[in-house]
Formats: structure tokens, C-alpha cells, sequence
């Protein structure tokens, strides 16, 4: 009898033991997953207190630093935006003429390029480039000012860091992300026209007024939205990662990689729900 | 009349998490004296400054800033209280995206109405109360740490605090910058009649500044000691400041 009572006890003591570090496990992952949700909330209330405030004192907004980061974010970024903007159209061109001319349809490949790259592809390569430029950028830099201490200093004088830090950099992403992603899609589209022009032997006449005339309102509105919500995503979650660094050098590291992979992660939800939204 | 203190702490517990650093702390600072904070290496001597200037939430007890509680103060009180006090950081804690002098600048346009002109001139008094005024257009960067420090310490006195906190002021100085910052701090107090309170372990600045002091311990985690630097020396009775202040009886013979 006591050899099968201490026998059950130890069952019971071994399932304890394995179910406990399960238990563990979900209810610090559940208290981790409740302290970030809330986190982003009060700091999207944050930004939100912080813009109204911009918007009746603009006189009070950082525009010495918005310009600085329009700059940094805008024009040191060109380069790089034109050339894979049109790399992406020649590429897309490319493929669309192997594939179109077996049905006899090389006509519609600047119908392809030009949708694709307007609609979607446009505005996301744009994002993804200004994430891994922008981004973690924005998280290094606050990050840094942390382990400094400029962010405590800032506190102390009774200066709010989302006014300080995080509204020049979200006006000035929202600024000039659309404006990159107009020149990218353009971009885009002369490489695809290289491809009509070299591969199909369409004139660069035709297909420019094709180009023109198969954009539509909507088409280009789509577009826009998409670029203006990636700019707050990017600049948000920069901001919110640099503020969570502490410490040490390599979590200034740390937030600058999560900052990049939660951009692209968030770039993503958002523009299937605008193509969704869009669609309807 | 008895003087009211201008910090006054109350039955405080600091840490992280749920882990307590120091417990049930009770002390007082008086208006204009010099008071330091000292303990050995990750006592919670820098922990326990965060906590005195609003940064952090203690555990328990109450911190009072010219009778005002900064633990129990709503966001907009707080924030009017932490602009009664200046802090210099162990760096400066520079904003590093302005010149010294927008440093300074920069609270003067946020909290005063001062005029262009009248802005620019309290800028330069106060880069020249810390030897300074040639460097105004530096970029944090572009000086010495020492340097720096100053900078942080002419940025803290923008408004005219009446109270200051140091956070290790002399760290990474060599015996002349430090000196010379120690004799700043001494000036000041001496000058503004301001209170200042000081975070260091460094035991030359403490004999030469010191008007009040608290010794903190690790083990302990709580004041072991406190009163008058020279006092201290000679009639502590508890072992380990009396090797703290004797920095363990190492000396050399030549």
C-alpha cells in the first residue's frame, strides 16, 4: 500500500514537474504579450497627444530636425530607390514579355508593370528600402540617446521624447516616403520601358501614353495611402524599438534589428489590408 | 525658525523588477549644503538618484522636493517639479544633434520669454560660469569629457535652479579636470546658495566638497553611515566605511 502511495506521489511530483515550466512559459509569455500591447497603446496615444499638440503649436515642432532627417531619409536615399526602382521594372518587364508573348499579349506588358508597380510592388520596395534605411536608423539613434542618457536628461527638463524625438522624424517620413515613391514607380517604369522598347519593339511614345492613360485616380490614390501609412509604421516602430533599448551597446543592436524586421512584418499586414480595403 | 529640508526622503525601497536594491532609506537634505551619496560599485547609489529625481517609482516611502512628493505627483505636477531642479549626468548627457550653446538655448525657448538678445546672453553667462563661453557653437563631440560635464552643468543651471544633482561629476577625470570641477561645485554653492547633492565614490572629491554625506552598502542594502566627511573618518565605529574611507589601508611606501 505505501509502495503504491509513494509510487502515485511521484507521478503526481514528475507531472507537476513537467507541467509547471509549460504553465511558466504561457503565463510569462501572456504577461509579456499584455505588457508590450499595452506599451504600443499608451505610445500610439503618445504620438497621437504629441501630433495634435504639432498641429495647434506648429511653431513648437522641431522643423530644423525634420528638415535634417527629410534629407537624411529623402534625398540621401534616391540613389538607391532609383535603381532598384528600376531595376524592379525591368525585371518585371522582362518576365512579363517571356511569358505574354507566347499568348500574343506583349502589348499588356507595360499594363503589368505599371499596375504592379504603382499598386503594389512600388510602394512596398520603397518601404522595405526605407525600413532598412529609415528605421533602423530612427531605433539606433534613440537607442544610443538612451544608453546616454539624453532621453533621461530630456525627461528631467520636463521635455516630452515623443514631441522631441519621435514628431520630426514621423513628419518627416510622411513627407517624403510618397515623394519616393512616386520617383521609385517612375523609375520602374522607364526600366520597363527599356524592355518594350529593346526586347518587344514597342515605341517609347506608345508606351508612355499607354502607361498615362491606364492610371486611374484610384490606381494613384492607392498608392498614396499605402506609402503614407508605411511612413507612420516605419517611423513609429523605429522610434518604439530605440526606446526600449537599455543598458548596453548590443541592445542598441537589438533594437536596431527589430526595429527592421517588425517594419517589414507590420509593411506587409498593412498593404494586405489596404488592397483588401481597396478592393471591396 | 526651524528650516524645512529641501530633499527628504522617507522609508524608501528602490530596485527593479522585484528585486529590492536598497530598503527602508530615511534622510534629509538641507538648503545649501553640499550632500553626497556615496557607496561602493553597484550599491544603487545612481539607482537611488533616478528614483530622488522622478525617473524611476520606488517600491515604497516617499521622496519630498521642497515639501512637494515627486512619487505621488500627477504627470503635469511632476513635470513642473523636475523643472525646479537641475541635473548634470555622468557623461553631460549633451543632446548631441545641438552646439553647446542650443543645449542651453533650448530651455530657455521652451520655459522663459526671454528675448532673442536676452537668451543669447544668459547662454554665454552661463557657458562662462563653467570656462566655457568660447566653445558656445561646439558640437558635444567635438570636446573632452570633462568638457562635456561642464557643458551638462552650465545646461542644468539654464533656469537658476536652486537645487542640483551630480551624478559621479568627476568619473573618467584626470586629478587636475576633477579638481577643477570640484572647485566649481564648491563656487557654486558657495555663489547661488544652491542645494547640491552628489552621486560619487570618489573619496578626494568628497573631503574636499562635502558638507553632509551617506555611506550606502551592497550587503547591507541601506545607509550604514552618515554624517560629516572628517567625523565619519575618525569616530565611525562600522568596519567597512572606516576601510571605505581609508580605501582599505593601501598605501605604498617609497
Amino acid at each position: 500500500m505505501t509502495k503504491q502511495t509513494d509510487k502515485r506521489n511521484r507521478y503526481i511530483k514528475d507531472k507537476h514537474r513537467r507541467v509547471e515550466p509549460f504553465l511558466r512559459h504561457v503565463g510569462d509569455f501572456g504577461c509579456t504579450f499584455g505588457k508590450d500591447c499595452i506599451n504600443i497603446l499608451s505610445f500610439v496615444g503618445e504620438i497621437f497627444i504629441a501630433f495634435v499638440y504639432a498641429i495647434f503649436h506648429p511653431r513648437k515642432v522641431r522643423w530644423r530636425e525634420t528638415f535634417y532627417y527629410m534629407d537624411s531619409c529623402g534625398s540621401d536615399a534616391l540613389p538607391i530607390i532609383v535603381i532598384v526602382g528600376f531595376l524592379l521594372g525591368l525585371v518585371l518587364a522582362l518576365q512579363g514579355a517571356i511569358q505574354l508573348t507566347q499568348f500574343g499579349a506583349q502589348d499588356l506588358v507595360i499594363n503589368l508593370v505599371v499596375l504592379a508597380l504603382i499598386k503594389e510592388l512600388g510602394p512596398i520596395m520603397i518601404a522595405v528600402v526605407a525600413t532598412g534605411r529609415a528605421g533602423s536608423a530612427f531605433a539606433a539613434e534613440i537607442g544610443t540617446m538612451k544608453v546616454t542618457e539624453e532621453v533621461d536628461a530630456m525627461i528631467t527638463m520636463g521635455f516630452s521624447p515623443v514631441r522631441f524625438l519621435v514628431i520630426p522624424k514621423i513628419l518627416a517620413l510622411l513627407i517624403v516616403l510618397p515623394m519616393l515613391t512616386i520617383l521609385g514607380d517612375i523609375a520602374g517604369i522607364i526600366g520597363g520601358m527599356f524592355i518594350t522598347y529593346f526586347k518587344l519593339g514597342i515605341s517609347i511614345p506608345e508606351t508612355f501614353y499607354k502607361a498615362i492613360e491606364l492610371i486611374t485616380f484610384s490606381d494613384y490614390m492607392q498608392g498614396f495611402v499605402k506609402s503614407l501609412v508605411f511612413a507612420l509604421l516605419i517611423a513609429g516602430v523605429g522610434c518604439m524599438r530605440g526606446f526600449e533599448a537599455s543598458g548596453d551597446a548590443q541592445s542598441v543592436g537589438r533594437s536596431a534589428t527589430s526595429a527592421v524586421v517588425s517594419g517589414i512584418f507590420l509593411i506587409a499586414v498593412a498593404n494586405a489590408i489596404i488592397t483588401i480595403l481597396f478592393a471591396i | 525658525m526651524i528650516k524645512e529640508p529641501v530633499v527628504k526622503i522617507s522609508n524608501l525601497s528602490i530596485g527593479y523588477d522585484q528585486r529590492t536594491v536598497l530598503k527602508e532609506l530615511n534622510f534629509s537634505v538641507m538648503e545649501g549644503e553640499i550632500f553626497i551619496i556615496m557607496g561602493g560599485s553597484g550599491c544603487g547609489k545612481s539607482s537611488l538618484l533616478k528614483n530622488i529625481i522622478g525617473l524611476y517609482k520606488p517600491f515604497e516611502g516617499d521622496i519630498l522636493i521642497n515639501g512637494h512628493s515627486i512619487t505621488k505627483a500627477k504627470l503635469k505636477e511632476k513635470k513642473k517639479l523636475m523643472r525646479s531642479f537641475g541635473v548634470t549626468y555622468q557623461d553631460g548627457a549633451l543632446f548631441s544633434t545641438l552646439s553647446l550653446g542650443e543645449n542651453i538655448l533650448l530651455l530657455l525657448d521652451e520655459y522663459t520669454t526671454l528675448s532673442k538678445n536676452e537668451k543669447e546672453e544668459v547662454v554665454m553667462e552661463k557657458l562662462a560660469l563653467v570656462g566655457l563661453a568660447e566653445f558656445s557653437h561646439y558640437m558635444p563631440h567635438e570636446i573632452s569629457g570633462g568638457m562635456r560635464k561642464r557643458a551638462g552643468l552650465a545646461r542644468a543651471m539654464a533656469l537658476n535652479p536652486k537645487l542640483l544633482f551630480f551624478d559621479e561629476p568627476s568619473a573618467g577625470l584626470d586629478p587636475i579636470s576633477s579638481a577643477e570641477l570640484d572647485r566649481l561645485i564648491l563656487n557654486l554653492g558657495r555663489h547661488t546658495n544652491a542645494t547640491i547633492v552628489i552621486v560619487t565614490h570618489e573619496l578626494d572629491s568628497i573631503f574636499a566638497i562635502a558638507d553632509n554625506l551617506i555611506v550606502l552598502n551592497k550587503e547591507k542594502k541601506g545607509i550604514v553611515a552618515s554624517g560629516k566627511p572628517y567625523d565619519l573618518k575618525k569616530n565611525c565605529k562600522n568596519e567597512w566605511v572606516k576601510r571605505f574611507l581609508d580605501r582599505d589601508g593601501l598605501t605604498r611606501k617609497i
